[in-house]
């Protein structure tokens, strides 16, 4: 028997090897992402939702700062427009006591369409102003948007219902309601589907498709378009790339990520209130990108789940920690320890992975494959 | 592709199916459902020996005020009860939640705690009470929100203890009529934080000016506005005489030392979280004693009754260095009202949350011990108290306060309906 | 008119503070061109520290504010020289959300040891008040006035004519070319942060005596005007953060004052003021009034 045939067998197995491994990955977290409703309670489910609304606006994030290059501190705007965009076109119009509260009434399916629309017409309006400007500069100037969409938020009553908020409307599809049934129960294998159960599974469908429209957008012409605005506007410029053009296509795509994002993250809180619009969250969304790996959409998932997760996560277990206070007291209590311990994971996580969470991704399926000759 | 695949793919899919069968038999959550509700006499988080009750409170958000002595209160309430033997032969346990002045983190904490507890005895924070109104009352949550606006009393489930902030500025601008400080054609101030703290106190203020002929210029700001000066100045070059604040300590202090400092004559009258004794170790505290009045109705620490004089002693023995303020009053007297509350669902034998919300609305006249007025809570929608102090600061007293007011109401106070 | 002017000086004195906290902005972003998201969290340690020497150990005014910048200024190095030196040749944008990790940490900290304490500085000027023409300026405002004018102006000289000032002014222009003659990137960066540390506590000091009461969690929070700030001024010019603060206080100041007047633009607008101003000063000179204007001719 030929050596080299055995080695030539023994590689073909290995590659085949790598390649099955690579697709079980996947199809496992599918597989996870599936039954989760079934074990997981719903405060897990809670924490997913909003987690994965934050990470459909950070693919957003993700194709216009990885992607494009366009710094934007303005993110939560966006999500703002998409979210309370959502609530007063699906509500129903009503005036209770003296205050009056705008609705339209729409279906929730063409609520949401249209509420992400919204959001891609308001990143195409600020493109103009954004192609002006550059760096650091269209970061700030993103973030008076903030500023002056919470101004709205706070004074548009009748539209945004004020510093109170608004309570979102349910999303049905073709009759089938997301929202909980006052007096009756959904049992799906034996397991009361709530709220949370139902939203997950809308929620990991749009984040799915989210996914895969970021994916092809990269692999695509307007993709190598961006980035080429990205690395060098000038040269992009001299090579027939619409420079404004594409910016603003940047900003319109973007946004209406943004919107998407709101609408799941309105669906998710179930009441929204002004306060959570803002310059915090903005910063957050920044965070999720670049702790997740610019430019990838792994990344922006991961850097998402992270940044949206963990404080909570912390502070649900953070009470098993020896030698903390108890709560009310001077020393370190759970809540400060978990919050401690969020800002050095973030510290952490970017002083030591370059590439963020999708390259520990990376490095830790390299480690898990078997060794391919170099 | 490779001839691997087919195979994973199957072994893959098996897998699944396997999974998805053995949920009906695994899931734990098909049977947690229904776990409680076979004890008729007992809801989520009660068993036969506790009472689980859940926080959602501050601790690490930039305007966490009033917390730490709410914690304290509670405290001292529920050591001396659970040592006496508890509630319905059960003792009172506290599931903590820190939510950081978040909102989402509001919300998550909240979906953990209402697996686990029975009802809210801490909710604070008006942006968290806002996007968890329609939560409280899907899921019969009974909570005591740190909160005195009579706009959260549409929703059966808060439970307000006290007089509410509209209530306040009503007897407060009474009161200075009566004392000759306002007369008919006068302009008052009102210098107020966006939110419900601040729209409350100014429907009150509105209501309270229509009835004794006064108008009111109104100036909203933000919790970031340290330097009241621009206000004051506005203000002054009004002609206003007085000026009511409902805005954090620190803003209080603001503006009342701005006003002695410029020799701006104006009397000052504060809703009750207007003030902080901390303020008394700052350079406005002299311009706060001569000029600043607060409407509350929580009894300040050096009150004289009962109530207060027990919770002073324990609190000293407890906190010895820690600083002394009517908050402590406040979440002593929650604990009083939550005791009662408890113990009447004890005795109709509904230890559940439409039980205890029965219960709650059963109690038309909550004593306690004069740390708040009489509190009725029999008339669901309805303020529940219509007394307040007015109170002075005075650094040589413990806690800060002195009272230049015993309880009372004006008679607009007795019958408005926010 | 007597109000107008009322305004315009105390628009003039917040402006003078606001200057302060842009300008230890401005410093950072000019040598390393990192976003310090810790800046707010620089203000409160040294005001803090600050108001701890003097109220708690009792000692005397200056050395409690040269301790407090002292702390300030460590904490700054400890943490270029930990963090932010571990993370060179890494995109700027990666080390400017690694300081949100250190803003979060600092604060958090800062905010357990306040708790609901007001702290106060214990300064001389207290609550005195200048009386001149029917205008009242407060004596600390005047005090934070001649800090500021003096601190810019010493700060220009040395920038302009020390050979580190030549130094930060060569790598902020060309890295590479500054590092070949010599120009120890390191030891500019840490001089940087340095003089962030110090103009932050000093800003800090500013912002918590009279008219405020004293130092609390919610401080911070205002650090978030130097922003716009920063960048009316264009953020890499020093001169041009001293006029975006003016502008930013003055703004703010005005459109409190005349809030009545205002109020069909919704209350509490003085807190989109700054913003708008900044996105019109943006849209006629896109890096700022005083930046490097990049000419792109394609």
């Amino acid at each position: 028997m030929s050596e080299i045939a055995t080695v030539a067998r023994r590689r073909a197995r290995t590659v085949s090897q790598v390649g099955r491994r690579a697709r079980i990955v996947p199809l496992v977290l599918a597989v996870a992402l599936l039954v989760a409703p079934f074990y997981v309670d719903a405060f897990w489910l809670q924490i997913g939702l909003f987690g994965l609304a934050a990470a459909v606006a950070a693919l957003g994030l993700g194709l216009l700062l990885g992607q494009a290059g366009q710094l934007s501190l303005g993110h939560s705007f966006f999500v703002a427009v998409g979210a309370y965009g959502y609530t007063v076109l699906a509500a129903e119009d009503r005036t209770i006591g003296g205050s009056h509260q705008f609705g339209l009434g729409l279906p929730p399916l063409l609520a949401a369409l249209a509420a992400v629309l919204l959001a891609g017409a308001a990143g195409l309006l600020f493109s103009p102003i954004a192609a002006r400007l550059r760096g650091i500069y269209l970061g700030i100037a993103s973030l008076g948007l903030v500023f002056l969409g919470q101004h709205v938020l706070f004074n548009a009553e009748t539209l945004t219902g004020g510093f109170n908020g608004r309570t979102v409307p349910e999303f049905t599809l073709f009759g089938f309601s997301f929202g909980d049934l006052r007096g009756e129960a959904l049992y799906v294998l034996g397991v009361p589907f709530g709220r949370e159960e139902k939203l997950w599974y809308l929620a990991v469908a749009v984040t799915a498709a989210a996914y895969l429209f970021f994916r092809n957008v990269a692999k695509s012409r307007p993709g190598r378009a961006l980035r080429a605005v990205r690395d060098n506007e000038i040269a992009a410029e001299i090579m027939g790339v619409g420079v404004a053009r594409y910016k603003a296509y940047a900003f319109l795509v973007s946004s209406m990520y943004a919107g998407l994002g709101g609408v799941l993250l309105a669906l998710a809180f179930h009441r929204i209130v002004p306060e959570t619009f803002g310059v915090a969250l903005a910063v957050e969304y920044l965070a999720m990108v670049v702790i997740g790996g610019l430019g990838s959409a792994d990344g922006a998932i991961a850097g998402a789940l992270f940044v949206s997760a963990l404080p909570t996560v912390l502070e649900r277990y953070a009470g098993v920690l020896p030698g903390l206070a108890a709560g009310g007291s001077e020393g370190v209590t759970p809540g400060v320890a978990a919050k401690f311990a969020y800002g050095a994971a973030i510290i952490l996580i970017l002083l030591f992975e370059p590439g963020g969470a999708a390259a520990v991704a990376t490095r830790v399926r390299t480690v898990l494959s078997p060794r391919t000759s170099q | 592709m490779s001839r691997g695949s087919r195979p994973a793919l199957r072994l893959v899919a098996a897998t699944a199916a396997s999974l998805l069968l053995a949920t009906t038999a695994c899931s734990t959550k098909s049977t947690e459902a229904s776990g409680d509700a076979s004890k008729p006499a007992t809801g989520t988080g009660v068993t036969d020996t506790t009472i689980k009750l859940g926080v959602l409170t501050d601790r690490t958000g930039a305007f966490a005020a009033a917390g730490k002595g709410v914690e304290q209160g509670r405290e001292l309430f529920w050591r001396k009860k659970n040592a006496a033997g508890g509630v319905c032969d059960r003792k009172v346990e506290f599931v903590v939640k820190d939510h950081g002045y978040n909102a989402q983190h509001a919300v998550s904490a909240y979906s953990q705690l209402k697996g686990e507890v029975l009802a809210l005895d801490e909710l604070l924070g008006s942006p968290m009470i806002a996007a968890l109104l329609p939560d409280l009352e899907t899921d019969e949550m009974l909570t005591l929100a740190v909160s005195f606006s009579s706009s959260l009393l549409a929703n059966p489930y808060v439970v307000v203890t006290g007089a509410t902030y509209d209530i306040e500025m009503i007897n407060g601008l009474h009161w200075l009529a009566k004392n000759g400080k306002v007369a008919k054609g006068d302009k008052v101030g009102h210098i107020l934080l966006d939110g419900d703290y601040g729209q409350n106190a100014l429907a009150g203020s509105r209501a309270a000016a229509k009835d004794l002929g006064l108008s009111v210029v109104e100036h909203k700001i933000k919790p970031t506005d340290a330097d009241l000066t621009a206000q004051v100045a506005a203000l002054r070059k009004d002609g206003v005489k007085v000026v009511l604040l409902t805005t954090t300590p620190a803003q209080t202090a603001s503006a009342v030392a701005v006003a002695e400092a410029g020799g701006y004559d104006a009397t000052f009258v504060g809703s009750n979280p207007a003030f902080s004794p901390a303020l008394l170790k700052s350079p406005a505290r002299a311009a706060l004693e001569k000029r600043l009045l607060i409407a509350t109705s929580i009894a300040p620490f050096s009150a004289t009754g009962a109530g207060p004089a027990e919770v002073r002693a324990s609190f000293v023995a407890a906190f010895p260095d820690q600083p002394k303020t009517n908050w402590v009053m406040y979440g002593y007297a929650q604990g009083e009202v939550m005791a009662q509350i408890l113990a009447a669902a004890c005795r109709d034998g509904a230890l559940t949350r439409p039980g205890l919300l029965k219960a709650f609305q059963s109690l038309n006249n909550v004593d306690t011990a004069g740390l708040l007025p009489p509190l009725d809570y029999g008339k669901p929608g309805k303020i529940p108290a219509r007394q307040v102090y007015i109170v002075k600061p005075d650094s040589s007293i413990d806690g800060g306060q002195r009272i230049a007011e015993e309880f009372f109401a004006a008679p607009l106070a007795k019958q408005y309906q926010s | 008119m007597t109000h107008l002017l009322q305004l315009l000086v105390s628009g003039v004195s917040l402006g003078a503070v606001y200057a302060l906290l842009a300008l230890g902005f401005v410093v950072v972003f000019r040598a390393t061109e990192v976003v310090n998201f810790a800046h707010p969290a620089l203000l409160m340690v040294g005001a803090y520290f600050t108001a701890r020497f003097r109220t708690v150990d009792e000692l005397p005014f200056p050395v409690a504010v040269l301790l407090g910048v002292g702390v300030a200024v460590l904490v700054a190095l400890a943490v270029q020289f930990f963090l932010v030196r571990r993370m060179s040749g890494r995109s700027v944008i990666a080390v400017s959300i690694m300081t949100i990790g250190v803003d979060v940490v600092i604060q958090t900290e800062i905010t357990r040891r306040l708790g609901v304490d007001i702290l106060p500085m214990g300064d001389p000027w207290q609550d005195g008040v200048v009386h001149l023409d029917g205008l009242t300026i407060p004596q600390t405002r005047i005090a934070a006035l001649v800090l500021s004018v003096a601190l810019l102006a010493a700060f220009f000289a040395w920038f302009r004519y020390s050979d580190w000032g030549v130094a930060m002014r060569a790598s902020a222009e060309n890295p590479e070319t500054a590092a070949l003659m010599g120009v120890r990137r390191a030891r500019v960066a840490a001089l940087a942060w340095a003089i962030a540390g110090a103009l932050a506590a000093l800003a800090g000091l500013s912002l918590t005596t009279f008219p405020a009461p004293g130092l609390e969690p919610a401080t911070s929070a205002v650090a978030l005007r130097a922003f716009p700030a920063a960048i009316i001024g264009g953020l890499d010019s020093t001169a041009g953060a001293v006029v975006g603060g003016l502008v930013v206080g003055v703004t703010e100041a005005l459109a409190q004052g005349y809030a009545s007047e205002l109020s069909f633009l919704g209350l509490g607008f003085h807190t989109v003021m700054p913003y708008l101003v900044m996105v019109v000063v943006l849209l006629v000179r896109p890096t700022g009034l005083f930046g490097t204007r990049e000419l792109h001719r394609v």
